[in-house]
Formats: C-alpha cells, sequence, structure tokens
C-alpha cells in the first residue's frame, strides 16, 4: 500500500538552495502553519493569523530545552493570498546548515511533515494558483525530483538503516499481533498475553528506537560535517589557530564569509571527518552593546556545537568571561586548549584553581601540539557515533523515528495504565506507519500473517 | 417471448437472499434462480451467526435493513457476546444457530416476498450485448431477460469435494456443482483462480457420551443481533467441550498419505484462520491437545457439527481419529468432513457497488468474490442488491467508506487489495475500530437504511434519539462542575485519591474507578430530565460511559478520518486516462489502468502505487477537471 500523500496536513520545507547561502527561508503550507510557527517562537513575540503579509522579527528556540536556535524573520501569508492557497508562513534565518535543519526537525516535531519533492508547486496548482499550461511541467519536475531522491533514497536504503529500521519495524508488528490476536480471536481461541509482557516488548522496541535516533547527531556530522566552534576571549588566540589549523590541515574551501553576521566558517578534513571550523572572529569593540553581542552570539554557537574547541590564554590572567564560558561549556563535548604556549605564563593564569584542566597546549605560532589536537578532535567526533551502525540522515527520517518513539511511549503508558488492547493498538499501529515511512513498507496484512504463524487458529 | 426481470439473482444463499430481499423491497421485479429453490439460506458449514468482527458485519447489515440479524435473532439457541473480558469496544455478538429453523426462516421470508420469483433452473451463462447485461442463460429455460444480474454462486462454481483421494463434483454434499458459467464469465474476459474450504464432520447425537464433555452456556442475559428485535428471549441452548490428546494426531499423522491435501490433489488455497485438523497437528505440533465444540445443529435434530475438527481424510481415519476423544468413543459420523474446491473472481475486478467493471450492470457477491463466511456474504449482496436497485431507479450508488462501517473495510479491500485465501473479516482489518462498534451501527447506517427504504422509522427514530442523547449528555457533563468539596463529600469513597481542584463531571468519570451510575445522582440535580432519560435507557448510558473515557482515543480517530476523507472524495472519472500523464512510473500506470480506482484514497491503497505516482495523478485530475 502506498503512503498517503495526506493533502491537507501542515508540509514543510526549506525553499532556498541547501548549504551555507546567504539567508535560507522554511516554509510551511497548510491550516497548521501558524500554530505550529508558533510553538517555536517566545510567547511575546508571536505571528497572528490576522497579521497577513507583515514581518516579524523574532527568535526561533527548541520548545523542549528553551535553547535559542536563531534570530529569524517570520511573515504570514493568509489563504487564498498565498503561493499555496493555504494558510502559509515564511522563516527566514540564517544560512547554516545547523539551523535550517533544527528548524525542520523542531517543525515537524511541532506537527508539520517535510514536505515531498515538488509538493508547494503540487499545491499551488491544486489550488489554482499556477496556471494550467503549467501543468506538465509541475509533473516533469516532480518526477524529476523524484528521480534523483529515488536514486539516493536507493544507496541509503541498501545501507544500515534500512535493516535497523525493517527489523524495529518487524518487531513492533509482532507486538501488534500479540495485541490483535486478542482482539480478532475469542478467549476460547487464544491466550491472551500478560500486560507486563506487552509493556516489556514495547520497551525493548523503544530503546531500539532510541538507540538509533540518539544517533542522529552522528549521522550528520558524517553527511553535513561537524559544527566545531574555536571560542574564548578576546585575544585568546582563535583567528591564529584557525588560520594555523588551516596551514596544517587540507582546506577544502577558503573562508566562506557568512552574510549577517561576522562569523566566518572554515571547513577542513580532518582524519576523513568534514569539520566546519567557526570562529566568531571580528566581533571587537569597546562599545558594551556589541561586547555583549558577541557573547551572546559564542554563547549560540555552543550549544550548536558537536565539538568545541575552547581556548584559554596561558599569557593573561583567568576572568570572568572564561568562567562565564566554562559555566556554558557543562555536560558539553569541548577540549580545552591552552593557547601561545611560546610565551610565558601570567602570573594570574590558574586554571587549577577554577578546576579547568587544560587538555592540550598549543602554539599557533610555532604549531606546537597542532598535530595532536587534529587527532585530538578526531578521537571527540568519533566518540560521538553510539556505535550503531543505522545512520539517520536526513530531518524526515529523524522525524519519523521521533513520531514513531511518540507513539510507542503512549502505547507504553497506556499499557501500564491497564488500557485495552483496542486502545494500545492505535498507538502501536502509528508507530509501525511512521516506521514504514522509512522502509516503505505498509500492509496491514504484516499483522494477520504474523497472527497466523504464531497462534494455532481455528476452534 | 422470453421472461423479463428488473433484476435476476443468482443463488439463494446468504449473498443471494439480501440481494434479492433488498433489490425487491426497492421496487424491483426480482427472479432468483437457483438449482434447487428447496435450499434457500442454508448454513452449510457451522450453525452459528456472528463472532467477533462478523458480529458486527451482521448489526450493520440489520441497521441497513437486511434480514440476516432478525433471521438470527429468530432462530438461535445460544447467544454469547465474544469479548466481554475486553473493553467495550471490541465486544462482538454470536449465536448458535438452529440452522434449520434458520433456512425455514428465510424460505418463508423469500417466499412472502411479493417483488420476488424463485425459479429452480441452473445458469450456465449470462447474456451481454455491448458490454452490458441483458440477462442470464439456463439449461431449462433458454434465455431469461433482465435490466441487472447478481451471480452468488457461492461454492458451486466447478465445485470439487475431497474426502480422502476420493473427489466428487458439487457444490455441497448431496448438490450438484454448477457448470459452464466459470468458462462463459472467462470468455468475457474475467480473470478467474481457484481456492479451497473445508468442512468437519457431523456426529450421530445419539451415539455421544456427554457426560466427558463439558457444557458450555450463552449469556444469561442475551443480546439480539436486531434494532428492532423486542422481547428477547432465546433459548439458551449449550454448545460441549471436549479434546483431542496424542492418540487423536497419531492416527491423523498415519493418514496423511491419504489427505488430499498434504498429497497435492487439491490445488486451492485454503483459509489460514480456519485450518483442518491435520494442519493444525503439523503446524503446532507442540500443542498435544486442541478444544473441540460439539454443537447442536438443530433443537429435535440428530446431527453434531464438530467446530474444530475440520478435515478432508478419508472417512475410516476421520472415525478411527475421532475415537479417541473423550465423549466419542463410541461415535458414528452422520457423514464425514471434506474439503471443496470451487472458483472464484479476483474481486478486484469490481467496483465498490460490487458492479463488475467489464460488464455493466452485472454484480458479484459472496463466495464468488473468494470471501468466506455467511455474514460476509450477506454484507456483499446487500450492497449489491441496493446498488443494482439504485441504479435502475437513476439514483446515486450507495458507498459506505472504511470510516463508517465494516462493510465498508470488507468491501474496499476486495476491490482495492483482492485476496489470495478466502477472506473473513478481522477487527484488525478495520483502521477505525474505536470507531466502528457494534452498539452504534445504527447510529452509523440507519439513515441510508431508511433512505433507501430498507429500514424501518422505528429504528432510524431511535439512533437518531440515541444519537442527540449521546451529544446532550456529553455536554452536560462537561458544562456541570464540581468544587474540591462537593467532589470528596459525595464521592469520597469512588475517587482513588481525594480532589484537590474543581472539575467537570465529565472530568470525573473519565477516572478508570468512576462509573457513570455513581455520578448520576449529582447529575440528577443539575439536569434532571437528562438524567432520567439516562437512567432508563442501559443502551445509551453503555454509550455515554465509553464516549467519555476514552474521548482522547476518539477524537484522533476522528482526526484520522477526517484526513482520509478528504482523499476518498477527490472521485477520478471511470474514463480516466492514465497514459496521458507522461511521468507516471510504468508500474503505476499499469496498476492504475487495470484497478481503475474510483478515488484518490483508493487508489492509494492499491499496493504498488507510490506518493509521487498519486501526486501525478492529482495534478492530471485538477487538469481533468479544468478542461471538462
Amino acid at each position: 500500500m502506498a503512503i498517503d500523500p495526506r493533502e491537507d496536513d501542515t508540509i514543510v520545507a526549506l525553499s532556498t538552495p541547501p548549504g551555507l547561502g546567504g539567508i535560507a527561508v522554511v516554509r510551511l503550507s497548510g491550516t497548521e502553519s501558524v500554530s505550529i510557527t508558533n510553538k517555536l517562537l517566545p510567547s511575546n513575540k508571536r505571528i497572528s493569523a490576522k497579521s497577513h503579509g507583515k514581518a516579524l522579527v523574532t527568535t526561533i528556540s527548541d520548545p523542549s530545552t528553551g535553547d535559542t536556535i536563531d534570530e529569524v524573520v517570520v511573515t504570514f501569508f493568509r489563504a487564498q493570498h498565498s503561493y499555496t492557497t493555504e494558510d502559509l508562513v515564511e522563516i527566514s534565518c540564517h544560512g547554516g546548515e545547523y539551523v535550517q535543519s533544527q528548524i525542520l526537525y523542531l517543525s515537524t516535531n511541532a506537527g508539520a511533515r517535510i514536505a515531498e519533492p515538488g509538493e508547494f508547486t503540487k499545491r499551488a496548482f491544486l489550488g489554482g494558483r499556477i496556471d494550467l499550461s503549467q501543468a506538465e511541467a509541475v509533473a516533469d519536475l516532480i518526477s524529476a525530483k523524484v528521480k534523483s531522491a529515488h536514486r539516493f533514497s536507493i544507496l541509503q536504503m541498501q545501507g544500515a538503516l534500512k535493516e535497523r529500521t525493517s527489523s524495529l519495524r518487524s518487531k513492533i508488528v509482532e507486538l501488534s499481533a500479540l495485541i490483535e490476536a486478542e482482539l480478532d480471536f475469542s478467549d476460547d481461541e487464544i491466550t491472551p498475553t500478560p500486560k507486563n509482557v506487552i509493556a516489556e516488548k514495547i520497551d525493548q522496541v523503544l530503546i531500539g528506537i532510541q538507540q538509533v535516533s540518539g544517533n542522529y547527531g552522528y549521522g550528520k556530522i558524517i553527511r553535513t560535517g561537524a559544527i566545531v566552534p574555536i571560542i574564548g576571549k578576546p585575544n585568546a588566540g582563535k583567528s591564529s589557530l584557525l588560520n594555523a589549523l588551516l596551514a596544517e590541515e587540507r582546506a577544502i574551501v577558503t573562508e566562506t564569509p557568512g552574510t549577517t553576521t561576522d562569523i566566518i566558517e572554515c571547513p577542513v578534513d580532518i582524519e576523513g571527518f568534514l569539520v566546519r571550523l567557526i570562529d566568531t572572529a571580528g566581533i571587537r569593540s569597546t562599545s558594551e552593546s556589541v561586547e555583549k553581542l558577541g557573547v551572546d552570539k559564542t554563547f549560540e554557537q555552543i550549544r550548536s556545537a558537536d565539538l568545541i574547541l575552547w581556548l584559554i590564554d596561558k599569557s593573561s590572567p583567568i576572568e570572568e568571561d572564561d568562567l562565564n564560558i566554562y559555566a556554558e561549556l557543562k555536560n558539553r563535548n569541548y577540549i580545552v586548549l591552552e593557547s601561545k604556549s611560546d610565551l610565558s605564563r601570567h602570573k594570574s593564569f590558574n586554571p587549577e584553581r577554577h578546576d579547568i584542566k587544560p587538555d592540550l597546549a598549543i602554539s599557533s605560532q610555532t604549531g606546537d601540539g597542532l598535530h595532536e589536537l587534529s587527532s585530538d578532535i578526531a578521537t571527540k567526533l568519533r566518540s560521538l557515533d553510539a556505535g550503531e551502525d543505522a545512520l539517520i540522515t536526513n530531518a524526515r527520517q529523524a522525524a519519523a523515528f521521533s513520531k514513531s518513539e511518540k507513539a510507542l511511549k503512549r502505547a507504553l503508558s497506556s499499557t501500564l495504565d491497564g488500557a485495552g488492547n483496542e486502545f494500545i493498538s492505535v498507538d502501536i499501529r502509528d508507530a509501525m506507519i511512521y516506521l514504514g515511512e522509512i522502509t516503505g513498507e505498509i500492509t496491514t496484512d504484516d499483522v494477520l500473517n504474523e497472527i497466523f504463524s504464531r497462534f494455532c487458529i481455528g476452534k | 417471448m422470453t421472461d423479463s426481470y428488473d433484476i435476476i439473482v443468482v443463488g439463494a444463499g446468504h449473498a443471494g437472499i439480501e440481494a434479492a430481499l433488498s433489490s425487491a423491497r426497492m421496487g424491483n421485479s426480482v427472479a432468483i434462480i437457483t438449482m434447487d429453490t428447496n435450499a434457500i439460506g442454508r448454513m452449510s458449514c457451522n450453525p452459528a451467526i456472528g463472532g467477533l468482527a462478523k458480529g458486527h458485519l451482521v448489526r450493520e447489515i440489520d441497521a441497513l435493513g437486511g434480514e440476516m440479524g432478525k433471521a438470527a435473532d429468530a432462530t438461535g439457541i445460544q447467544f454469547k457476546m465474544l469479548n466481554r473480558s475486553k473493553g467495550r469496544a471490541v465486544w462482538s455478538p454470536r449465536c448458535q444457530s438452529d440452522k434449520y429453523a434458520y433456512a425455514d426462516y428465510m424460505d418463508a421470508v423469500v417466499n412472502s416476498e411479493e417483488n420476488i420469483t424463485l425459479i429452480g433452473d441452473s445458469v450456465i451463462g449470462v447474456s451481454v450485448l455491448s458490454k452490458k447485461v441483458e440477462g442470464v442463460y439456463t439449461t431449462n429455460r433458454g434465455t431469461i431477460a433482465a435490466k441487472a444480474v447478481i451471480l452468488t454462486c457461492g461454492t458451486f462454481l466447478n465445485g470439487l469435494m475431497h474426502t480422502g483421494l476420493k473427489s466428487t463434483s458439487g457444490g455441497r454434499v448431496g448438490e450438484e456443482k454448477s457448470g459452464g458459467l466459470t468458462e462463459n464469465l472467462t470468455e468475457l474476459g474475467f480473470k478467474t483462480g481457484r481456492l479451497k474450504t473445508g468442512t468437519p464432520p457431523r456426529l450421530k447425537k445419539e451415539t455421544i457420551n456427554f457426560d466427558l464433555t463439558e457444557p458450555q452456556y450463552g449469556d444469561e442475559e442475551p443480546r439480539a443481533f436486531s434494532f428492532s428485535t423486542k422481547n428477547f428471549n432465546p433459548p439458551n441452548i449449550p454448545a460441549y467441550i471436549t479434546h483431542t490428546n496424542e492418540k487423536t494426531h497419531r492416527i491423523i499423522e498415519s493418514g496423511l498419505d491419504k489427505s488430499p491435501m498434504f498429497t497435492g490433489l487439491i490445488k486451492g488455497i485454503g483459509p489460514r484462520y480456519c485450518p483442518s485438523i491435520e494442519d493444525k497437528i503439523i503446524r503446532f505440533s507442540d500443542k498435544p491437545s486442541h478444544q473441540l465444540f460439539l454443537e447442536i445443529e438443530g433443537i429435535g435434530r440428530g446431527d453434531i457439527y464438530v467446530n474444530g475438527f475440520s478435515t478432508s481424510l478419508p472417512e475410516d481415519v476421520q472415525t478411527e481419529a475421532i475415537r479417541t476423544v473423550p465423549g466419542l468413543e463410541e461415535v458414528e459420523l452422520v457423514r464425514p468432513g471434506y474439503a471443496v474446491e470451487y472458483d472464484y473472481f479476483p474481486p478486484h475486478q469490481l467496483y465498490h457497488t460490487m458492479e463488475t467493471k467489464l460488464v455493466k450492470s452485472l454484480y458479484f457477491a459472496g463466495q464468488i468474490n473468494g470471501t468466506s463466511g455467511y455474514e460476509e456474504a450477506a454484507a456483499q449482496g446487500l450492497v449489491a442488491g441496493i446498488n443494482a436497485a439504485l441504479k435502475l431507479l437513476g439514483k446515486d450508488k450507495f458507498h459506505t467508506d472504511r470510516a463508517e462501517s465494516y462493510i465498508g473495510v470488507l468491501v474496499d479491500d476486495l476491490v482495492s487489495k483482492g485476496t489470495q485465501e478466502p477472506y473473513r473479516m478481522f477487527t484488525s482489518r478495520a483502521e477505525y475500530r474505536i470507531l466502528l462498534r457494534h452498539d452504534n451501527a445504527d447510529i452509523r447506517l440507519s439513515e441510508k437504511g431508511y433512505n433507501f427504504g430498507l429500514a424501518s422509522k422505528k429504528v432510524y427514530d431511535r439512533a437518531k434519539y440515541k444519537k442527540s442523547l449521546l451529544e446532550e449528555s456529553v455536554s452536560a457533563l462537561r458544562a456541570t462542575h464540581l468544587s474540591v468539596k462537593k467532589i470528596n463529600e459525595r464521592l469520597g469513597h469512588i475517587i482513588s485519591r481525594p480532589a484537590d481542584k474543581p472539575s467537570s463531571l465529565l472530568q470525573l468519570l473519565r477516572r478508570p474507578e468512576v462509573k457513570l451510575l455513581d455520578i448520576l445522582p449529582i447529575f440528577e440535580i443539575t439536569s434532571s430530565a437528562l438524567a432520567k432519560k439516562i437512567q432508563s435507557d442501559p443502551e445509551s448510558a453503555e454509550q455515554i460511559e465509553l464516549e467519555v473515557k476514552y474521548e482522547g482515543y476518539m477524537k484522533r480517530q476522528n482526526e484520522q478520518v477526517a484526513r482520509f476523507r478528504k482523499m476518498e472524495h477527490k472521485n477520478i472519472p471511470p474514463t480516466f486516462d492514465y497514459s496521458a500523464i507522461r511521468s507516471l512510473s510504468s508500474e503505476g500506470r499499469e496498476k492504475l489502468s487495470t484497478m481503475k480506482p474510483e478515488s484518490l484514497g483508493h487508489a492509494s491503497r492499491i499496493s504498488g502505487i507510490t506518493p509521487s505516482d498519486l501526486s501525478l495523478v492529482a495534478i492530471a485530475l485538477r487538469a481533468y477537471d479544468t478542461r471538462v
């Protein structure tokens, strides 16, 4: 059975080319687009379904952690006046891949679905927005995109993710068979499975799903590179380190200037990892407000990083700025670098007193410690791999796993609450459908087949 | 001059009866042509109606104005609500029937229907002109003309019965097969397949020692199938439980070399949910014993049905094996069990109306479509009969979808997925199971039944009343608020933990330990009239409680239904040309062209159709609509 395109739900997609280009636009279309967007906005800066065509400057944050993702401009277009003829929201954000994929991911968590290739255009057409003569062109566009997506998906599906997802799904099918058999056959025919056994089995599948989805971050590192900001107070030697690393390692591209901020991002290849070094250099000012902006930016970098390189300047005292940064690093993946190892130690440079333990001493001038740093970076990134072969590499798969996980959690809690199988099965089915979206297996006959192979039916 | 009717129904089994009665009651002249006019409404296998999911079908047939529920109520000898140990949403009614009384009842109803003529003859072909049916060819009467023909031939098409290695042609024991019709339909372009089903031996009652078995009675408070049955007071005659043992199994194993199934003589595919005893022993060899139910076939009759012992082994092996079972040591067979192979027509060749895609005004219903079960057959017969009648009246077709009824699930599964084994209804086939309960079948369907002129005004009025009482009560319970003090005062002895904030009665009722009866006295203070209505109507009270307790799940299912319906309502015209869609995958194009889905939703359930195929069809449809 084919996947239902669910034409009336709210879809989300990046409408500008993916990658590092200046500003990116994420679009949502459908009846829920306003309410979904608002879930990601602060309560005092939300869009209203009345404010057609008005742009609002606000911030997107992760509702579960409260972490700020990006400063954005949100514009709402009312149905009938929008491109798709549905309620449409455009979120203009900064062009980094991390920010874009976070916004996509959070939108799907809030209820949107990643659009099929060409789906916005399709809705525009179905809504009568596009001229009839364009119909064939749209059809070709969809089919062309599907073909290239198909090639990509075949490559991916051949891999471990499909196998792993398939095996998780068949565990859910088994579970479903246990639950459904009791509903499809009477007590005369079937011995019921105790609720604690059901709960245990749900839990096992949940653990499997969490293992795979927990490795989403690593999958992204493999696919789009690791975000590695170099942080430290002004003059700690961030730019020098960046340049030294670029000289030491193979720079893939030269500096790619950001657009609205002064962030510099340089991709380098470190032991096979695409490492996107980020320097917040250029934020230098005596004006207090700009200084504060710099610190805010640094903190933002920390939150979205896969690995942080923190520089503490051996030739200057440990200051409050350093301690503020240190506080922010807690529970994150970072390397502490004692910079300027070629200079003499400042008398008030006393990291031990603050419980700060430098991992490595480096000097961008002499090249001291740089080789070790590269190998430390690779080791740290490798440690992010949860040992799971199956890698989720895009937001669509991540969304499917996350929805499946939520459904199983609901099923688990209703099982523990003693709910009837007919209710548990509503969520188990959902979990099965979501994983089926990744593997393409969707059929209710699976469950009956499983029942017939397990139970001696027919009194 | 040839005889002429509005509608001809071929066959008088469970599908044929509902098809004939519904179309006749909707004002058409109907001829039932059957080989034996004395064999109306026979139960050729187990003497029972209903069961899990099947009970739902019977309730729905009844709500639409069909006959099966009434017949079951009038002739049942034991009634039981199955799944009573589970949630109310999956309860399902079943009864043991006096199969002789059931057939007599149906015979009387059919014979007393003015618009029906009963003809004893054998149909050997359908007459077709310009892809439209014109009538049927019979052995004795030649051509009989009709504006529509409904085929309900059961297992009679090239029926072949097997007991051991001996096979006899025929549709049921003692009844001839019907030949020629399959070949005629194949010539017209229909695809055919072969299926198999089986039935257990019948035993002589007086040779059974019931003392060694355990009686199993029905419910003490039986519930009727029909929404119009009043003063229901049926008998409660037990079935008897006994068990097979290692000895039985060894004898059966020793006879496998003479089993038509295990020697490959039988080619048709049998139902996995209803395996023969030989199948059970081989596939579940670790089970030392299987349960058997001895069921009375008719009050005052001497034959006993052995539920759980379907077999096609040679008669001597059957006898030897069954005599190892406690209580059956001395038993004699009335007749042995047998397997029957028959032709069917894979049902993807039909529209949702049961009309064939190849020949206009020709309808198929029942086992001819690869289903098994009286209830499944009756449901299809009713859909075919109503649709044939509506078409002759020039009215819109009757369609009930997956979100409205089990009948809708049945029909949609058949026409969009086909079937490789005899198809039986299961509750797990219904995605919106929580909404499709047996208790609300009348609310779901009686309006349609009434508008067709089939369901009575009484049933329809009652359904309307139930629905409004339900809605009114839920909103009144939601609007009635209680203070913390009041809650603890009035319900302190019931609730598991004391209240710490004020709640509505609705919220209180949602607690697992609180029953509607507990809060009714409080409800009475503010909504006295409503509370009295609920008190005097246990059926509605159950529904209200169910609706409130599971509101969250119901709401989610309703949302799923809304999404589902949106796709269902995007109709695809039958003349739609898929070859004109350039970018469609070749598999998609081929499947869609053969299956001719009736809506975008229907297309999405055809195997092999991808989301991008669907998008392309949606776009082309839009273009089509604009051009037309």
